[in-house]
């Protein structure tokens, strides 16, 4: 777990997953520096792989704190903001609705039944 | 408000015009059919010989329907009048107020993402400049089966909503299971959707109409109450292939005044062609719904052809069926090679027949009847063609093989000499030419001298040279065609049934080996046919080589007609031109623009998995997230370990699927991906640190 190669991947990985999210240079090493810092911290008794423990970490980073992604490109930035925190229920600006249950995307209208009926011919 | 047209006025000419219709063709294929037994050895009294002329009366009725279209079509145009041209019935009114919300629909099954977005954000823009505008909605319906194109199809969705501001008004559904097929989608969103709008336009995923077109239909709609469907004559553009360019000219310069013929009879009972027409959603929920048919496919089972049906039954139902062949701004793309639109012909060919079925069923009024025989004949007089060129040829191989039979009639008391009318036969043949190319010329000197459009096709000189080689190439074509027909007609009353695929969209050249594994059992049996007719009875051979020669050059004429450099050098000859070309439509150069600019996607699959977004995206369509069986649970859980063992290559497209419709699995997926420690298997998902291979943005 002290192979510093090891820990070398698991910084690019986390380098790599935010650079997919588009958040700048800056606030992503920021971003890294922190996952890097708690999987660190959890490495010894943890027994993962710097990778898994970096990657996890980052995923509760983003879980917990919000202001992490508020510098994803704009058009992201709701979808996935809603995706770790799916009970947050401030308005949408690109239809994005949360429910109870996890995230929905408003690409449907609400549901306004009718019957479609089939007849013998 | 009052229709513009009382149903039993129109009901009233469309009955006088038929009768009309069915004499002249009975009157013609009576003289043609007395002709063709004159010209036969024993006048048509011996059995082969009465075989022949039933064949060739049916055959003659059949081409002579296509000619008096054709003539009573030219009188229209020419005239510039049509009392019953539903367009007038705006003509006071052009702005019409619209109350009613319509929904434009566009159906798609695995097409490509990119050219199906890139039509929706065409007709968006299109429409965005008509004052009703805000009463459309847009919904892409999805029955794409394909995992990566379905995770494609999510991403352009919302790339178009973001780049036009499209959110709440441009909707997409994914239907995972595709309980019949087209019309059970469009079925679908009448039962989820279908009450928020008064009318839905449906598109296909190769169709286009203008903003202004599809608001005058709408408002075509709003003025007569009682039209249930209103279709457009959409004509041929957008393919480059040789062939393609042919049938866009023949559908530009033949195809008005064919539609403006086939309004004249069928007025208040036209047909519904599936797509590029407005429908009125609630007569269409309430009659339209389409039953199984009992047994099973080919002529049982799911109705293939429905478009057909469905507007018998809105017409069942008291609601007309109108053709508005008048409204430009209409188009749809062909098939690029001889070989696919042979596939969809084979579709189309077990779609018709099974309307047979239908013949004698409840509320269908007897004009649609009749129009289901008509769909029928499309295929079948190909093989009635193919059975009278056998039958002639064994009648001339037992003449030359046997001789003359001198007794031909039992109880005949006194010999007779078979004698062939030559003269006749050559008579009927140039008048049996002049019924089929006569239309061609006619549209031609419309379009020259009334219209005064020769420009729109590179001016009269080109315009009658493309004549002259659409009729040279439809010629050619017109043995292979009739082989194929016959062919699907066969199987399918053998019971054998087509596997759907979708139609490709571009165009592609047909490899020599494709062709002659499609056309080589063709070209073997054209060669025998020949080579017998050559030996035994060679005056007969000479009358067949116009059909024979075709059917043994098809693998050279499939390939040939496929090609684009082909078309493009019939371009630069000034071929074929249309308008389009020349000056092109804002619409379909929008469409052709959108399409070049949007980024060609990798594997949907993976990128659902590993790239943040895409997976947020694609886990925000799905609905909440249900608990499933301990069982279930556990099989998915292994998928996930399946997954994350072998990478994307070690999974099957059912797999795939399973993952992409599972949020749990997917979320857990997406996780377990970025956590992968070794990086070989990392790389199997394209997990590679190094920027040089990091995936373009895909939004």
């Amino acid at each position: 777990m002290d192979d510093p190669d090891l820990w070398q991947e698991a910084q690019d990985r986390v380098l790599l997953y935010l650079k997919k999210l588009g958040i700048p240079a800056i606030q992503s090493l920021e971003i890294a520096r922190e996952a890097l810092r708690q999987a660190a911290e959890e490495a010894p008794a943890a027994g993962s792989p710097p990778v898994t423990l970096a990657m996890r970490a980052l995923h509760m980073i983003f879980r917990h704190n919000n202001k992490a992604l508020e510098n994803a490109p704009y058009a992201r930035y709701e979808i996935l903001y809603r995706r770790w925190h799916p009970h947050d229920q401030s308005p949408a600006s690109c239809s994005v609705a949360a429910s109870t249950t996890g995230l929905q995307l408003a690409a449907l209208p609400p549901i306004r039944r009718g019957s479609m009926i089939i007849r013998k011919i | 408000m009052a229709d513009f047209y009382p149903q039993k006025e129109w009901e009233a000419a469309a009955g006088r015009r038929r009768l009309l219709l069915f004499i002249l063709i009975a009157v013609t294929t009576f003289f043609a059919s007395g002709f063709m037994a004159d010209i036969l050895p024993y006048q048509g009294r011996t059995g082969l010989e009465v075989t022949l002329v039933v064949f060739f009366a049916l055959l003659f009725s059949w081409i002579s329907i296509g000619f008096w279209t054709a003539a009573i079509g030219f009188i229209i145009l020419w005239r510039r009048y049509d009392r019953f041209a539903i367009t007038r019935s705006l003509q006071d009114e052009e702005q019409l107020p619209v109350e009613g919300r319509s929904a434009i629909l566009i159906p798609v099954y695995n097409e490509q993402p990119d050219r199906v977005f890139a039509g929706v954000k065409a007709i968006y823009l299109s429409l965005a400049a008509e004052k009703t505008h805000e009463k459309f909605d847009y919904y892409v319906l999805s029955d794409t089966t394909d995992p990566d194109i379905w995770i494609q199809e999510e991403l352009a969705w919302a790339r178009l909503c973001l780049e036009v501001s499209g959110f709440g008004r441009i909707f997409y559904r994914h239907r995972r299971p595709n309980i019949k097929r087209k019309s059970g989608n469009i079925a679908d969103f009448c039962r989820r959707w279908g009450r928020n709008y008064r009318y839905m336009v449906v598109f296909d995923a190769d169709s286009m109409m203008t903003g202004s077109t599809v608001a005058r239909m709408v408002r075509l709609m709003e003025r007569n109450p009682h039209i249930g469907i209103l279709q457009t004559t959409p004509l041929t553009v957008g393919k480059k292939s040789l062939l393609a360019r042919i049938q866009q000219f023949a559908s530009h310069a033949y195809g008005p005044m064919f539609a403006a013929g086939l309004h004249y009879w069928q007025i208040g009972d036209a047909q519904y062609w599936g797509h590029n027409a407005v429908i009125r959603i609630a007569p269409f929920m309430a009659h339209c719904g389409l039953p199984r048919l009992s047994g099973k496919p080919p002529l049982g089972g799911d109705i293939l052809s429905h478009d057909f049906v469905e507007a018998a039954l809105m017409r069942g139902a008291g609601f007309e069926v109108w053709l508005a062949y008048d409204l430009t701004g209409s188009w749809e793309e062909p098939p690029p090679t001889l070989i696919d639109e042979l596939g969809r012909d084979r579709r189309w060919c077990q779609g018709n027949l099974q309307h047979m079925r239908l013949l004698l069923a409840k509320r269908i009024f007897p004009t649609h009847r009749v129009l289901f025989l008509n769909g029928a004949m499309s295929y079948v007089s190909a093989l009635l063609w193919f059975l009278f060129l056998n039958i002639s040829s064994i009648k001339a191989l037992s003449q030359a093989v046997i001789g003359p039979d001198y007794f031909p009639v039992q109880g005949g008391l006194f010999p007779e000499w078979p004698i062939w009318n030559l003269g006749w036969a050559l008579v009927l043949l140039t008048s049996t030419f002049v019924i089929l190319l006569l239309p061609k010329l006619l549209s031609a000197i419309l379009i020259i001298f009334k219209q005064k459009r020769a420009a729109d096709f590179g001016g009269p000189v080109r315009l009658l040279l493309s004549l002259g080689a659409e009729i040279i190439a439809s010629t050619l074509l017109a043995p292979l065609r009739m082989l194929s027909h016959s062919k699907f007609v066969f199987v399918t009353l053998l019971g054998q049934n087509i596997s759907w695929k979708p139609p490709p969209r571009e165009d592609q050249d047909t490899a020599w080996d494709v062709a002659l594994r499609f056309h080589g059992w063709g070209m073997v049996l054209a060669l025998i046919w020949g080579g017998v007719l050559f030996l035994v009875n060679r005056p007969f051979f000479w009358w067949l080589v116009p059909v024979l020669g075709p059917l043994i050059l098809a693998v050279p004429l499939s390939v040939w007609t496929s090609r684009k450099s082909l078309g493009n050098l019939a371009t630069k000859l000034g071929l074929f031109l249309i308008p389009e070309e020349l000056s092109p439509p804002p619409e379909l150069l929008s469409a052709g623009a959108a399409r070049a600019s949007l980024p060609t996607d990798n594997a949907g699959f993976v990128l659902a998995v590993v790239d943040p977004y895409v997976n947020a995206l694609h886990l925000a369509f799905r609905r909440q997230r249900r608990k499933v069986a301990k069982g279930i649970a556990e099989s998915r859980h292994q998928l996930v370990l399946k997954a994350l063992a072998g990478g994307p290559d070690g999974l099957r497209r059912e797999d795939k699927v399973t993952l992409l419709s599972d949020p749990d699995s997917l979320d857990q997926l997406h996780a377990l991906v970025w956590q992968i420690p070794d990086s070989q298997a990392a790389r199997q998902w394209g997990l590679d640190s190094s920027p040089s291979v990091c995936p373009e943005d895909t939004l």
